[in-house]
């Protein structure tokens, strides 16, 4: 065997995940950040801080954050400016600058309400001083519901200039968004072999579309117009419709994108496998964003099959444009 | 560039770019990372491509990019632990998964460029930035280090 030969027949094995590619897809469609693990020293001490059953921000005002981000420590240095708008102040903690590279810890509290208490925090516009070129990631470390505190690791990667830890640097945030709920590759309890064998069809106008043979999809699609959902979500927000009009599962989501709600549906097997779509089309219409899935599975073993939902529903956001300029003292 | 058009490119360009994340982090869960940045970066910019090539040379391109400050995190320097490997199954294969991984990073994006995407040379310095003469060094030190590293592996000159 050859090198180029073994080295093309190793690649040809590589490919992305399904759920990477639906999770990046609902991000693309939300305009969400990218979905950053925790690096591995960062990860340690946000686990220690949790085994210890202590929150960040309680820490840090105890004075044993950086002691639990021993890790990190020669990275991040500690800052403590702030700024407040509309009630919620922003606090740098730490921070830590190097070249291209800016680490930052922050804390969002809301004085006056509880805004930011939800399933999870988006934030939008967040930047450092000058960064048009690079990229930006940011983790929610921890929530502390008693003093309505919420702990963030941010890290930027700025490639249009380097970053000097002697001159004051400029961190900005420009909106904070709760997400109210999160659909994280929940299975949906729902008995697939019950799927009608025909179901009414309405024309909408679909954007041209690959399908599975690389071939484009018509301008138009008949979409089921089901009445009675499989499944329903509680807050109404997301419904589930199938049926077998022509021998293949179809799967119809259809998402409350007005209310705030965005997501996207798989099909996984007995053994957890994403079955792969013959076809899929999409429509959105007052408010509401329909995408129907075609699945070639054999109709004596739906049952074996079970759709998957990877959603979430944004509550309103708070803009507050909120900045800090610190400089990085000397350790 | 709208939905359906980051489908198309995820669905056409997925593979080329996630093989190319792999080639030089060797890690799964970085290839994930960087997969997703590139993609985000699509879709936040609406790049308009005049063709196939194009739109696989700019997706190249952003990936190189998303790489370079991949590696500037001093904490990605760590060695990657086994399990964020890709179980490839024949001998050789991991032979050469073990070789890759001791070579340089830019050694290994300019492997996988020439060896799997089929670029030359002078394709891949316009993608990197840097001079044809470069790559063509960068190749030639690879090649010999991988033909030290696998001496009696492959039965080819490298």
């Amino acid at each position: 065997m050859s090198f180029e030969q073994t080295y093309r027949r190793m690649n040809e094995s590589i490919a992305p995940s399904d759920a990477l590619i639906v999770d990046t897809l609902a991000r693309a469609r939300a305009g969400r950040r990218p979905k950053r693990r925790l690096r591995r020293a960062v990860a340690v001490a946000v686990a220690a801080a949790l085994v210890l059953g202590s929150t960040a921000a309680a820490l840090q005002a105890t004075g044993r954050f950086s002691a639990l981000y021993a890790a990190v420590a020669r990275w991040l240095r500690p800052v403590g400016q702030s700024c407040t708008q509309d009630g919620i102040t922003l606090q740098v903690e730490s921070a830590y600058l190097q070249g291209h590279l800016a680490c930052i810890v922050f804390t969002l509290r809301d004085t006056q309400d509880s805004r930011l208490d939800a399933a999870d925090l988006c934030l939008d516009g967040i930047a450092v001083d000058g960064w048009t070129m690079g990229s930006a990631s940011w983790r929610l470390l921890d929530w502390d519901a008693a003093t309505q505190t919420a702990t963030f690791f941010a890290e930027f990667d700025v490639l249009n200039r380097t970053l000097d830890a002697a001159q004051p640097l400029t961190f900005s945030v420009d909106a904070v968004t709760p997400v109210l709920s999160i659909y994280d590759g929940e299975a949906l309890p729902v008995d697939l072999s019950g799927a009608p064998n025909t179901a009414a069809v309405q024309p909408h106008a679909v954007d041209p579309y690959l399908l599975s043979d690389g071939s484009e999809a018509p301008q138009n699609y008949d979409f089921l117009t089901l009445q009675t959902p499989l499944w329903q979500s509680a807050d109404g927000l997301f419904a589930l419709y199938a049926a077998r009009p022509d021998g293949q599962l179809h799967l119809q989501l259809r998402v409350a994108q007005a209310a705030g709600a965005s997501g996207l549906l798989e099909l996984v097997d007995a053994d957890g496998q994403a079955v792969p779509t013959s076809a899929s089309h999409s429509y959105t219409d007052g408010g509401l964003h329909c995408r129907e899935a075609v699945y070639d599975v054999p109709a004596d073993r739906l049952a074996d099959y079970t759709p998957v939902l990877y959603g979430a529903v944004d509550g309103a956001a708070v803009e507050g444009e909120w900045q800090v300029t610190f400089r990085l003292e000397e350790k | 560039m709208d939905e359906t058009t980051i489908e198309q490119l995820v669905q056409r360009y997925g593979g080329t770019v996630y093989r190319l994340a792999y080639a030089q982090t060797r890690s799964r869960h970085d290839a994930d990372d960087i997969f997703q940045e590139v993609f985000l970066r699509v879709a936040q910019h609406r790049p308009v491509f005049d063709s196939d090539g194009h739109a696989k040379a700019w997706l190249l391109r952003v990936t190189l990019n998303c790489l370079k400050s991949h590696w500037r995190a001093a904490w990605r320097r760590h060695d990657v632990p086994l399990d964020e490997r890709i179980p490839f199954p024949a001998p050789e294969e991991r032979a050469l998964d073990d070789a890759l991984r001791r070579l340089a990073p830019k050694y290994r994006a300019a492997v996988h460029l020439f060896y799997y995407e089929g670029y030359s040379a002078e394709e891949i310095a316009r993608m990197t930035g840097e001079k044809p003469s470069t790559i063509r060094t960068r190749l030639t030190r690879a090649r010999a280090q991988l033909r030290e590293i696998l001496k009696g592996e492959m039965s080819d000159e490298l």
